[in-house]
């Protein structure tokens, strides 16, 4: 792959996958891609896939990102490697606990054990329900999701499930940032940045990250193939460890 | 005999004005889009009673009424068409197809309707005469707000999905600026000298004001209510005050044009989302889709003076006036 930057066709912005191509993350990573790329031209801006090889000779680290859906210590070691790229998780990690903290990994989904959590809360309120919380379902309608389930199927010719929104999201995020900074790496680096992002996750309110980096977002309550409630940030904020390592780490930097 | 005929040709002629004016009058009829009801309620300005309800199709959502008032338009989304209606007769006269998912449209002061289609990712030129389509203008994922200059030299597109404002030429249909706006960008409209179009952001919770020559935010405010999810934006007779609706806040906010300064905030009915401003100005109507109701605001006091009950969640609103 020849890599340029700033070239008359516009300024190129780069995404390093990290992960199986036969997921539904890389489907979302496309996506999320193609839909940026629908909004670069309008601001001439163009999105490329590269792969770690091209990152050496990529010399506009400030608009480049990596998105990872590999395990929590491959995140640790793409973050050490990297450290001035922002990687983006897009699987969740067990817990919060089991997370490495690192500056620069944006966690999109929430640790399998926020969303047990969520699941087991929403249980006890509903003894004969058998719900489970997800970050998505392709029947979601509300705040315009419906019509990014209709573009994803149509693409991907299949749902979109939780790790393909996770990717989408990932990308989109990215993309809403570079359409306002020339550096948007950078600036998802930067904390302040980051909390008070407002990104349209097409979930109906504006999504930010937390201290632990964590993109902070309702999620769906799914039952037999049916979505049955949405969990508010508000009320999964209360599930959260108050002592996890990076929070501790947070608040010490 | 020559004069007789000279009279009756003329008494024809006035008859016939007459009929043209009284045809065409302005009725002060108000028209509600109900999104779940696929119909449009028809109320009476004066009365503040629904006169009719007419069935339009699956999804009606914006509607707007001919420049000589011989027309109401209202976009029926999965129908994917444009019904017509006659404001007098009350009822659908005919229908033309006008591209996938039709949301939000304005008119020009020629008669042509600028359409957002939600699921194409353009606005598409209709001439509603005959229904022909007269122009795409390609634009960013999921468009909606449609506002046109009073001077009738631009049309302003939001895509919600792509956060920008598209600012486009007439007739060229030429992109003059993208701006970036606030997340999920819904609404506009422009100021009555033109050079000035305002726009809302859901997600942001943000109002945004915009040089359009230069296609500069010049200002934009947050309405610093994590429920105002701003929709439909309007700007009063003497252009001194902004009117928005909240969407969840269930709330209209009236902002000071100079500075976006919160003026007053009213509260209506829940999930406040279309709004139309009488020609006078002194009535404004909203339609609360949750409630099923249209609010109706004296503008001069502020506050609400009716509210009617109109089909499932109304989404629309426009005033023949």
């Amino acid at each position: 792959m020849v890599l340029t930057t700033g070239t008359a066709l516009g300024k190129e912005l780069h995404i390093v996958f990290d992960g199986s191509k036969e997921t539904d993350a890389w489907l979302g990573l496309q996506q999320g891609i193609e839909e940026a790329n629908t909004q670069g031209k309008f601001l001439n801006l163009k999105y490329i896939i590269a792969n770690f090889n091209d990152l050496a000779s990529i010399q506009d680290k400030a608009s480049t990102i990596i998105v990872s859906a590999r395990s929590a210590l491959r995140n640790s070691e793409l973050a050490t490697k990297y450290p001035n790229i922002p990687v983006f998780a897009v699987l969740p990690s067990s817990s919060a606990q089991s997370r490495p903290c690192a500056k620069n990994i944006l966690y999109i989904s929430p640790s399998s054990q926020i969303m047990n959590k969520v699941t087991t809360l929403w249980r006890a309120e509903h003894p004969n329900g058998n719900g489970r919380a997800q970050l998505w379902h392709y029947t979601f309608r509300k705040y315009a999701a419906a019509q990014l389930n209709k573009r994803f199927k149509k693409t991907a010719e299949k749902p979109m499930s939780d790790d393909s929104w996770s990717a989408w999201a990932a990308v989109k995020l990215f993309s809403d940032v570079a359409a306002k900074n020339a550096n948007p790496s950078t600036q998802l680096l930067n904390p302040k940045e980051t909390s008070t992002l407002a990104f349209d996750g097409q979930k109906g309110v504006d999504l930010n990250f937390n201290s632990e980096l964590e993109l902070l977002q309702p999620l769906l309550i799914v039952d037999n193939g049916i979505i049955v409630s949405e969990i508010s940030i508000e009320k999964i904020n209360t599930l959260r460890d108050a002592n996890s390592n990076c929070r501790t780490l947070a608040a010490k930097n | 005999m020559q004069i007789n005929k000279k009279i009756s040709r003329q008494l024809q002629l006035l008859v016939l004005v007459f009929l043209y004016n009284n045809a065409f009058a302005d009725t002060g009829r108000v028209f509600v889009t109900n999104e779940r009801g696929d119909s449009v309620s028809v109320l009476d300005g004066n009365t503040n009673q629904v006169i009719s309800t007419i069935a339009v199709g699956k999804r009606p959502r914006g509607v707007g009424i001919s420049p000589d008032g011989t027309e109401v338009y209202v976009a029926v989304s999965i129908d994917n068409l444009i019904a017509v209606i006659d404001p007098i007769k009350l009822e659908v006269i005919r229908t033309f197809s006008c591209g996938d998912d039709p949301e939000a449209f304005a008119v020009h002061p020629n008669g042509n309707i600028y359409i957002s289609n939600e699921e194409d990712a353009i606005a598409s030129v209709y001439d509603p005469s005959n229904g022909k389509l007269i122009d795409t203008i390609e634009v960013g994922l999921e468009p909606e707000g449609v506002a046109i200059s009073p001077d009738g030299t631009k049309v302003a597109v939001t895509s919600e999905s792509t956060n920008l404002l598209h600012i486009i030429e007439i007739p060229s249909h030429n992109i003059l600026h993208n701006v970036v706006v606030g997340a999920r960008p819904r609404s506009a409209a422009f100021s009555s000298d033109s050079k000035t179009v305002y726009v809302t952001s859901e997600i942001s919770g943000e109002i945004i004001k915009i040089n359009v020559d230069s296609g500069e935010i010049s200002q934009k405010v947050s309405l610093g209510d994590a429920r105002a999810k701003p929709k439909d934006i309007l700007v009063n007779k003497d252009g001194s005050k902004l009117y928005v609706a909240g969407g969840r806040s269930n709330k209209i906010f009236v902002l000071d044009e100079k500075e976006l300064k919160i003026l007053n905030s009213i509260s209506v009915g829940k999930r406040v989302w279309g709004l139309a401003l009488s020609k006078d100005g002194t009535v404004l109507y909203t339609t609360d889709g949750v409630d099923h109701q249209v609010s109706v605001i004296d503008t001069t006091l502020e506050e609400v003076s009716a509210t009617i009950p109109v089909g499932k969640f109304p989404w629309g609103v426009a005033i023949h006036d």
